[in-house]
């Protein structure tokens, strides 16, 4: 297990090297930079020269990168072209709002797409099971800044129930009411997709389990149906389970980016939005690797979870 | 993307099942895939989404004939004009067109650009999981472990490059998409593979010297093509999504086409005055995810009679 | 203008409901504004009602020109009030608090509140062209060689770190940008780089005077001065406290408002100068958002969360108004146009590029789709520059003139190109819908036009000269001066290796007898002579040449909750906030 563990972690770090390197090459090889992007578009390409060359952007490629991996080696991530200030500083500041949106729309989803997820697949092929199919289908389908405008415009606009942007009322002193508030509309609207995604593994996941010869004798035996779906058909769902929800998880840390926009929620997704809108990066790979290295802890933490739960499962 | 990414993830552990299943079928029957078409067609859902599927591509093809006005030509005057505008059943958009035949020839567009990439990764990672999951050794590890670099890789920043180097065009909406799903279905590939690498068939056949394309052919492709087509199908709806996601980013296909995803975002800075300019291709969408549903859970149901045996 | 702009006005807003709008609106706010200026423009503003000047008066701008038709007769609003808090809603976010760096409008609206320039352009008048007044600078002369320029400073004004301003600071800001072996020098500082490029000697004679020279007259030194959110003066001692490259994080300036906190991607708070040397703000506080999703801005608005919003989308604005909120724009030295391609097979030939001029509806775009927030361009030099001539318009829609011109061309069935442009752009709003809308225009004489929009830094990357299969390319600028003029088309800032290069008119290839009106008006002292001259120059780039096709100048409407008063939309992109005030 330890030796696993180890094995896994040394994969983790070369992964990241391996994503570092992509996201570099594919930087570089994009059209359009930073010196650009920061200069008015009719510059002249003197002004444009001197910039890249104060930020180190007329260096050959190689040599960029191996100044930026020995700064990175060193705990230094370089200091953001847009904003001038420190990119560390940056995502710092934002990994904070990301989790919190991240984990309450986890928690959403978690908790609606066992629900829809369990009831459906334990009446399958019933009028309750299509429905729960159809709204997962089409809550997976629809736009998610389709969705989250359209609750804007309903829920703050014309019920005027929740705010439409922001995590916090600037003209008051924030605190935990004020935040939940804020939170309720991106949390719908990020935790949609996943919620259907979700459902429909636990769907299939109980209905497969349900079929299975020991449940059967669970239900001959005359266990109670909630006895048995509890005790025996979602114990054994759990791994497919928690690689679903790790997916997940990892998904919405790195992913919820159109949400945060949308809502102007201060997080890494917006920022990532931004940042690559200025190519902008410093910034854009210390997103990408904090993004990553979630990724990957998550689905390694979902690996060894499911072996703690299901002897079967070998760690090689 | 988060659901192309689970859903490749979870039909690992399917994967055996399925192959298991209609592996078992080839073993026994050559009249497998008849029997399989026959379950299909009795599976009322799966037909429902298969007519509905058929007519939007089949308005798609016809979309001259069919769709009452040039889906590019606009009328300025008539900008925003809501449902039901004399003539224009379903409205004009922010441009001033017809939007029902915007709707119709952005199918033109939107399928290919869902489909073509599902097609084109599908073989990619059919291939790469293949080799990957029965040779091995290094090819295995440099194979895989590039798959968990692009899957660590937000896809967004994939989606920026591409359609950034390349110019906004169907094209590299394409490639993008291709690039975003090829990683999570060679993983399923792959595993699906190492586990018929690892069957009882594979593992005799080997033993008594069956030759390397005749296990391929006979075991390991039926076994692995079934679970991508299902997953295939059950993902080309999020697609769809994902090109508007690219839009939102700016990088989707390049107006005036028509395009459902490029409709809904071009229809989000007018959506409280103007609701049915991005709601109503969002709708095309969810329908059209919809029926490919539909018939995926059809096609896993026909190739896997057993699971929903109740 | 007048008149075409009365026409459009029908379309969107009534003009009875203008002069309801602001007399409720805005009330007193231009009459406290006139007061605080310090340029002597009343006369303009009095009779205006029947002048018919471009930017005053019954034309489209009322809806913020329109406080001065209120200003007389509305006394309802109120004496300002001082105290509340504002929180403004911006469609960008700032890239960084520092005016010598940022690119940002959405920064530059910032700072200009934190900083000052010796001298600005004025904020408080819709007057075309806009005066210059003092700021930090209580006067300023020019050697009749109109190579020298003092600017003669005020005293007993201190930075919001409490250091002292004079010649030293104005020293300091001035390294910052164009001294390379100095302390306070960075390299991003590229704005005064540019405006002082013909900068020979520059010194601070005493303790409150600052001297340029340059090596050649430069006619409109102050006005570039003027447009002062570039030259904003920071504290040399902040500069050297937090060093240099950190000034965007921990600004210092000598304006009426001073920075709190900036909590990034969320808000940027600024509380009055209770220190100011000149008239405080009114407001306690201000607090900017960045709200990067349109309808979420406009949602904003109606819940209260923000109290002014910039670029709402122009299809809300009427249902806003018609809620109540209140809309102020105005004229801006903003133009969106499009290069033509010269080595593109048909933008090589004048009489194509003529055409195409004929060929689009410029009415029709700032009326359909702009909904009257933009006002027709035909030329580069843009409202705030002092050549502009709001009457000047050489073209109108004609598609039979174009048909005619493309059939002597050559080309009497038309043809097909390309047009690039960036539909997500900052600053060039719905750039994809007006390219959209060319497309239509040119289809109608027989251009096919394929239409190749990409996203906005990519788009910066696309390499120009190379694209002759394009035709034109598209982009959306201004600068409040004639040299704009400058740097779009004299030959010696263009060059064939300059990746936008056109092919019009290059270092290597010069236009000579455009080079000569634009030399000969950067450097004319006389401001009528220089007018003169640059008129000329943009009649010959924009209608001779045919070598731009400009479309629109931007006026940047605002939406605000009915109870913001004393929001005045002067020439400019900026806005003197210390004069907002909250009724209530």
């Amino acid at each position: 297990m330890v030796r696993y563990v180890i094995r896994r972690l040394i994969a983790t770090v070369g992964v990241l090297w391996g994503v570092s390197i992509l996201i570099f090459a594919i930087l570089q090889f994009t059209p359009g930079d930073a010196a650009r992007a920061q200069l008015p578009s009719s510059a002249p390409e003197e002004e444009v020269q001197r910039l890249r060359e104060s930020l180190g952007l007329d260096e050959p490629i190689p040599v960029q990168y191996s100044i930026w991996l020995q700064n990175v080696l060193q705990g230094d991530f370089g200091r953001s072209y847009q904003h001038r200030i420190s990119a560390f500083g940056i995502v710092k500041d934002r990994f904070p709002n990301t989790m919190i949106l991240a984990t309450s729309a986890l928690v959403v989803s978690v908790v609606v797409g066992l629900v829809i997820g369990v009831v459906a697949g334990t009446r399958p092929n019933t009028l309750t099971d299509r429905a729960a199919i159809l709204t997962g289908i089409v809550g997976a389908s629809l736009p998610s800044f389709w969705v989250g405008i359209m609750l804007l415009i309903i829920f703050s606009l014309k019920l005027g129930w929740f705010p439409a942007v922001g995590m916090y009322d600037v003209r008051g002193d924030g605190g935990l009411v004020d935040l939940a508030h804020h939170l309720v509309l991106p949390t719908i609207t990020a935790a949609a997709v996943p919620a259907a995604v979700i459902a429909r593994q636990v769907r299939s996941s109980v209905l497969e389990i349900m079929n299975l010869d020991y449940i059967r004798t669970a239900r001959s035996k005359g266990l109670r149906e909630t006895t048995v779906v509890v005790r025996h058909a979602l114990r054994n769902a759990l791994p497919t389970f928690i690689t679903i929800v790790a997916l997940q998880a990892g998904y919405l840390l790195g992913g919820s980016l159109i949400t945060e926009v949308v809502f102007s929620w201060p997080g890494m997704g917006q920022q990532l939005y931004t940042s690559v809108g200025a190519r902008d990066i410093p910034v854009i790979m210390t997103i990408t690797l904090l993004v990553a290295l979630i990724f990957t802890s998550l689905n390694l933490l979902a690996d060894l979870l499911q072996a703690v739960l299901d002897p079967r499962v070998r760690l090689t | 993307m988060s659901a192309m990414e689970s859903e490749g993830r979870v039909s690992q552990a399917k994967a055996q099942q399925l192959a298991d299943e209609i592996g078992g079928h080839r073993q026994r029957s050559r009249t497998g895939w008849r029997a399989v078409t026959h379950r299909f067609s009795q599976d009322k859902g799966a037909l429902a989404g298969a007519i509905v599927l058929a007519l939007i591509v089949l308005a798609a093809i016809f979309a001259p004939l069919v769709a009452p006005y040039d889906p590019i030509e606009s009328d300025s005057t008539l900008r925003l004009e809501p449902m039901g505008t004399e003539g224009h059943i379903l409205g004009l958009d922010f441009q001033g067109r017809d939007m029902l035949s915007r709707m119709i020839w952005g199918g033109r567009v939107s399928l290919p650009n869902a489909v073509i990439p599902v097609i084109i990764a599908g073989f990619i990672s059919l291939f790469l999981g293949l080799v990957a999951g029965y040779a091995g050794g290094l090819l295995d590890s440099a194979i895989m472990r590039s798959v968990d670099v692009l899957l660590a890789l937000p896809s967004v920043i994939l989606a920026v490059a591409i359609a950034a180097a390349m110019g906004p065009s169907s094209r590299s909406v394409i490639l993008a998409t291709t690039l975003v799903i090829v990683a999570p279905l060679t993983r399923m590939t792959y595993s699906a593979t190492r586990e018929q690498a690892e069957s009882e068939y594979v593992t005799a056949a080997r033993a008594i010297g069956v030759p390397f394309n005749r296990i391929l052919s006979r075991h390991l492709l039926p076994n692995v093509f079934a679970p991508v087509l299902v997953y295939a199908t059950t993902i080309i709806g999020l697609l769809v999504v994902f090109t508007a996601s690219l839009s939102f980013l700016g990088l989707g296909v390049s107006p005036p086409t028509a395009e459902w995803g490029l409709m809904v975002d071009e229809g989000r800075r007018v959506l409280s005055v103007a609701p049915h300019i991005a709601s109503l291709p969002g709708v095309m969408i969810a329908i059209t995810a919809l029926s490919f549903n539909l018939i995926g859970d059809g096609l896993r149901y026909a190739l896997d009679p057993r699971q929903q045996n109740t | 203008m007048h008149a075409d702009e009365e026409r459009k006005l029908d379309g969107l807003l009534s003009r009875r409901r203008l002069l309801q709008l602001s007399a409720a609106g805005f009330g007193a706010s231009l009459l406290s504004g006139l007061l605080a200026a310090c340029g002597g423009d009343d006369d303009d503003d009095d009779d205006d009602t029947d002048s018919g000047d471009s930017g005053t008066g019954d034309d489209a701008t009322e809806v913020s020109g329109g406080s001065d038709d209120a200003g007389g007769d509305s006394g309802d609003a109120g004496d300002p009030k001082a105290g509340g808090t504002l929180v403004w809603g911006m469609g960008g976010d700032a890239d960084a608090l520092d005016p010598h760096t940022t690119n940002a409008w959405a920064a530059w609206r910032q700072s200009t509140m934190m900083y000052e320039s010796l001298v600005r352009k004025d904020l408080l008048t819709d007057e075309i062209p806009v005066p210059v007044v003092p700021q930090l600078a209580e006067s300023w002369e020019v050697s009749d060689d109109g190579r020298t320029w003092s600017f003669a400073l005020r005293q007993g004004v201190t930075f919001h770190d409490g250091t002292d301003f004079n010649a030293d600071a104005v020293m300091a800001n001035y390294e910052r940008m164009s001294v390379e072996d100095s302390p306070y020098y960075y390299a991003s500082a590229w704005h005064g780089r540019f405006a002082f490029q013909y900068a020979e000697a520059v010194e601070a004679p005493d303790e409150f005077t600052w001297r340029i020279t340059h090596d050649q007259p430069v006619g409109e030194f102050l006005s570039t001065m003027g447009d002062y959110y570039w030259f904003g003066i920071a504290s040399p001692t902040q500069i050297e406290e937090v060093g240099t490259e950190n000034l965007a994080s921990s600004p210092s300036g000598t304006g009426p408002f001073r920075f709190v906190e900036r909590v990034e991607g969320q808000r940027t708070e600024f509380e009055r100068n209770e220190d100011y040397w000149g008239e405080k703000a009114y407001l306690d506080r201000l607090i900017v958002r960045p709200i990067l999703e349109d309808q979420a801005r406009v949602v904003a608005l109606q819940t209260g969360e923000i109290d002014l919003m910039s670029d709402p989308p122009p299809d809300v604005i009427e249902s806003l108004v018609n809620d109540g909120y209140a809309m102020s724009q105005g004229l801006t030295p903003q133009v969106a146009f499009y290069r033509f391609q010269f080595r593109n097979e048909y933008g090589g030939n004048q009489l194509v590029r003529q055409a195409v001029q004929w060929a689009i509806d410029r009415e029709a775009i700032a009326r359909d789709l702009f909904r009257d927030t933009v006002i027709p361009a035909y030329g580069l030099l843009s409202p705030g520059a002092p050549a502009y001539d709001p009457e000047w318009a050489p073209y109108s829609y004609d598609p039979d003139r174009a048909r005619e011109l493309l059939a002597e061309a050559g080309y009497p069935d038309g043809f097909s190109t390309k047009l690039l442009a960036a539909p997500t752009a900052s600053g060039w709003p719905q750039a994809g819908a007006v390219a959209q809308f060319i497309k239509d225009n040119l289809a109608d004489v027989g251009i096919d036009l394929e239409l190749e929009l990409t996203e906005w830094v990519t788009y910066l990357g696309i390499e120009f000269r190379e694209r002759t299969d394009a035709l034109l390319w598209g982009t959306a600028w201004g600068m409040p001066t004639n040299f704009f003029l400058n740097i779009q088309a004299e030959s010696r800032y263009r060059s064939e290796a300059d990746p936008g290069d056109q092919g019009y008119t290059n270092v290597e290839n010069p236009n000579e007898a455009l080079d000569e009106l634009l030399i000969a008006g950067s450097q004319a002292t006389d401001p009528a002579e220089a007018n003169d001259l640059y008129r000329q120059a943009n009649e010959l780039m924009c209608v001779e040449d045919a070598a731009f096709l400009s479309l629109n100048h931007d006026k940047l409407p605002h939406l605000m909750r009915p109870e913001v008063k004393g929001f005045f939309h002067s020439v400019n992109v900026n806005y003197d906030m210390s004069k907002v005030w909250l009724d209530e």
